[in-house]
């Protein structure tokens, strides 16, 4: 009866510290869950909004950013099949934009049909030109830029699981005319 | 028994919203706007009892609302391939509550303060369901 009483009295007390430390714990542990290769700000990953016209994409030879949007992808390895899990993804974005890789070695997927031109980036040069968050792992980025016709630079983001988001790619091309 | 039937409903409610997140390896964004989504229900719960003295019905359906409103930008994106733009800040600040200092931590201490001061304010304000027992015991 005590313990009853007690908890009468008490309850709303009860509930808040169970909803303080459940979703305090919930959130640690799914903060626990990113991936070393993820952006430690996750507000900066994947936003899902260009930005305005404000940065002019540092030059890669042989693209022209003048006729069309360019989708710039870094990776460390891209040593699949295929650029995009989807070929599908690869075959669209190619149609409705300049498909670039760059890498730190120069690896290409076996399907590179659509990619416009492979760059070896040994010393992260072309990456840092980019300004790319630094993943949590220290190591090269993994994601990916898109240059509008215009030359500016409207999206930018680290993407370990670029491989699977080529909707996302062509959602922002969109606005990245 | 109905206000565990409404635990169970709004319980699994959510975890169908965090499963969806989850997919898109997208979970916190599904904690931000829950946070926001959240404390946006708190202070209107408060703002409630204040002015009318009545407790909030359906508090986990409003909550539940509450939260599918600040992500009906995620919808569109998801649904209808539409790009987040700024003026999807009406969704309870879609796109700046992602940028705040602090990130969803903050959320985090918004939130349980004004749930805190909602809990108050339903036991100091609103009459006790109990309290014809407690006067005729006392």
């Amino acid at each position: 009866m005590k313990i009853r009483a007690l908890y009468k009295g008490y309850s709303s007390l009860l509930l808040w510290v169970i909803c303080v430390i459940v979703l305090g714990m919930f959130q640690l542990i799914s903060q626990a869950s990113y991936s070393k290769q993820d952006d430690p700000d996750q507000a900066n990953q994947r936003p899902g909004f260009v930005s305005s016209r404000s940065e002019l994409a540092p030059q890669l030879s042989g693209v022209s950013y003048t006729t069309r949007p360019t989708v710039i992808v870094f990776d460390r390895m891209a040593m699949n099949s295929s650029l995009f899990h989807d070929l599908a993804d690869q075959s669209l974005i190619a149609s409705r934009a300049n498909l670039e890789l760059v890498t730190p070695s120069g690896t290409k997927p076996s399907i590179s049909n659509g990619i416009g031109h492979i760059y070896t980036d040994t010393r992260a040069i072309l990456a840092s030109s980019f300004h790319f968050d630094t993943p949590t792992d220290g190591g090269y980025p993994i994601g990916y830029v898109i240059v509008d016709a215009k030359g500016y630079i409207r999206y930018r983001t680290l993407d370990p699981d670029y491989m699977h988001h080529g909707d996302e790619i062509l959602i922002m091309l969109k606005d990245s005319k | 028994m109905k206000k565990y039937t409404s635990i169970a409903l709004y319980a699994i409610g959510e975890i169908i919203l965090y499963t969806s997140y989850w997919n898109r390896q997208a979970s916190f964004h599904w904690f931000n706007h829950f946070l926001v989504g959240a404390s946006v229900a708190m202070i209107s719960f408060c703002i409630w009892i204040i002015v009318t003295h009545k407790r909030v019905g359906q508090p986990l359906l409003w909550l539940y609302l509450a939260h599918i409103f600040a992500m009906i930008p995620y919808i569109l994106y998801n649904v209808g391939h539409i790009p987040h733009q700024l003026w999807m800040d009406v969704f309870f600040g879609h796109i700046s509550s992602h940028f705040i200092p602090g990130r969803n931590w903050t959320l985090y201490a918004i939130f349980i303060i004004t749930l805190g001061i909602y809990l108050v304010l339903s036991k100091k304000i609103l009459p006790s369901k109990s309290a014809p027992n407690q006067t005729i015991s006392a």
